[in-house]
C-alpha cells in the first residue's frame, strides 16, 4: 500500500534570478558602470534612442552595450558601427533576457574601463517585466504607433520602470494617437519621469541625454 | 509569454524533490504565485502538466494560491493593498499603485511578484 504525503518545497523561483541579478549590480558597482535596461515593444525605437545617445555621449564616456535579441546579429551590427563595445546575446526562443544572460554575456569581457552600459532587451512589454538584470535604471519605450491605450494595457510595467519614452511623437497625428495621454498614463501607473521624442525629428533627444548623464553622475 | 520556460523550472525542481523523496508517483502540485507577475495561470497548468505527461506526474493536479499585490509608500511608509479591478469578461486587470493610506503615487510594489512551488503531494 503506497503511502500519500504532503512534501513542503516553498522555493521562489525568481530567487534564484534575484540572486544572480544582485551578483551582476555588485560587479557594476564595483566597475563603476551605470547599466540602462532599455525595454519595449518590437519596434518601439528601443535600438535607435541607444544609438542616438552613443553618438551623444561616447566622447564623454566609454560606452558599451549588450543587444539582446532573439536574433541579436542586426542590431549587434547596428551599434558596432557607432564604434562601441557590443555584446550580441541571441536568446533563441526566449522572449525576455534575464539576470543568468547577463551573467554570462559580461562573463571574460573586460569591462573595467566602461562607464555606461546599455543592455536592449528583447522587444516586448509584458515578460521582461519580470526579470530584474542588475541594473541601475529602467526605461521603457514605446511608440505612438503602438496606439495610446498601450500604457493602460500593460500597468506592471510602467509602475516599475524610471523613465517612459513616448517616441515616434512626429507621426502621432498620422496614427490618431495621443502621445500626451500616452504620458498622463504612464504617470497615471506610477512612472517618475515621461519624455516624448522623435529619433528622426530630434524632439525630446537632449532631455533622453540628460538623464542618462544624469543618472551616471547620481551612481557616482 | 514566458510560461514555458517558467513551467520547465518549476518541474526540474518538483521532479528532484520527487526523486529525493524516493515518490512513486506525484499527485499534485501547488503554486503560489503573485497577481503582479506577468503570468496566467490558465496557461501556466496547461504546461505544467503537458510536461508531466509520461512522467510519475501524469494526471497530477495543480493547485494555484494567489499571493495578493501590496505597495509601500515612499511618503508614508504604510504598506497597503493594491486595488486590482477585473472587468470579469476578457479578465481584463488594472491594478491602482495608490497608497491606500495618504493617496500618494509614489509607492513601490512590496509584494505580490513571487513565483513559489510551495509543494507536492506525492506517494512513496
Amino acid at each position: 500500500m503506497h503511502k500519500v504525503s504532503d512534501v513542503k518545497i516553498g522555493q521562489d523561483i525568481m530567487k534564484i534570478n534575484k540572486k544572480i541579478a544582485a551578483d551582476n549590480n555588485a560587479f557594476f558597482n564595483a566597475n563603476r558602470i551605470t547599466v540602462f535596461n532599455v525595454m519595449g515593444a518590437i519596434g518601439s525605437g528601443k535600438t535607435c534612442l541607444i544609438e542616438n545617445a552613443i553618438d551623444r555621449l561616447k566622447d564623454s564616456f566609454s560606452i558599451a552595450v549588450v543587444a539582446g535579441d532573439v536574433v541579436a546579429k542586426f542590431d549587434s551590427d547596428r551599434f558596432a558601427a557607432h564604434g562601441v563595445k557590443v555584446i550580441p546575446v541571441s536568446t533563441g526562443k526566449e522572449c525576455h533576457l534575464d539576470a543568468h544572460f547577463i551573467e554570462h554575456a559580461i562573463e571574460g569581457e573586460d569591462m573595467h574601463n566602461i562607464d555606461i552600459l546599455f543592455i536592449e532587451n528583447v522587444g516586448n512589454l509584458i515578460c521582461p517585466s519580470d526579470f530584474d538584470l542588475g541594473e541601475h535604471v529602467k526605461v521603457v519605450v514605446v511608440s505612438v504607433s503602438e496606439g495610446d491605450d498601450i500604457v493602460l494595457k500593460h500597468p506592471v510595467i510602467f509602475k516599475n520602470t524610471d523613465i517612459t519614452i513616448v517616441n515616434k511623437i512626429d507621426i502621432a497625428e498620422f496614427v490618431g494617437a495621443s502621445a500626451k495621454k500616452m504620458s498622463d498614463d504612464a504617470y497615471t501607473c506610477g512612472c517618475k519621469y515621461v519624455l516624448l521624442t522623435s529619433c528622426k525629428r530630434g524632439d525630446g533627444l537632449k532631455d533622453w541625454n540628460a538623464f542618462i548623464k544624469e543618472q551616471v553622475a547620481g551612481n557616482r | 509569454m514566458h510560461e514555458v520556460s517558467v513551467a520547465q523550472t518549476i518541474i526540474d525542481a518538483v521532479m528532484n524533490e520527487a526523486k529525493e523523496q524516493k515518490a512513486v508517483k506525484i499527485l499534485g502540485v501547488t503554486l503560489a504565485l503573485g497577481e503582479l507577475t506577468m503570468i496566467n495561470t490558465e496557461q501556466i497548468v496547461f504546461w505544467i502538466q503537458s510536461f508531466l505527461e509520461g512522467t510519475i506526474g501524469e494526471g497530477a493536479f495543480v493547485n494555484i494560491e494567489t499571493i495578493h499585490g501590496k505597495v509601500q509608500c515612499n511618503k508614508c511608509n504604510v504598506v497597503t493593498d493594491v486595488f486590482i479591478e477585473d472587468d470579469g469578461i476578457s479578465h481584463y486587470i488594472i491594478p491602482d499603485f495608490t497608497c491606500g493610506h495618504c493617496k500618494s503615487k509614489n509607492t513601490f510594489i512590496c509584494q505580490g511578484r513571487e513565483m513559489i512551488i510551495k509543494g507536492i503531494r506525492i506517494e512513496r
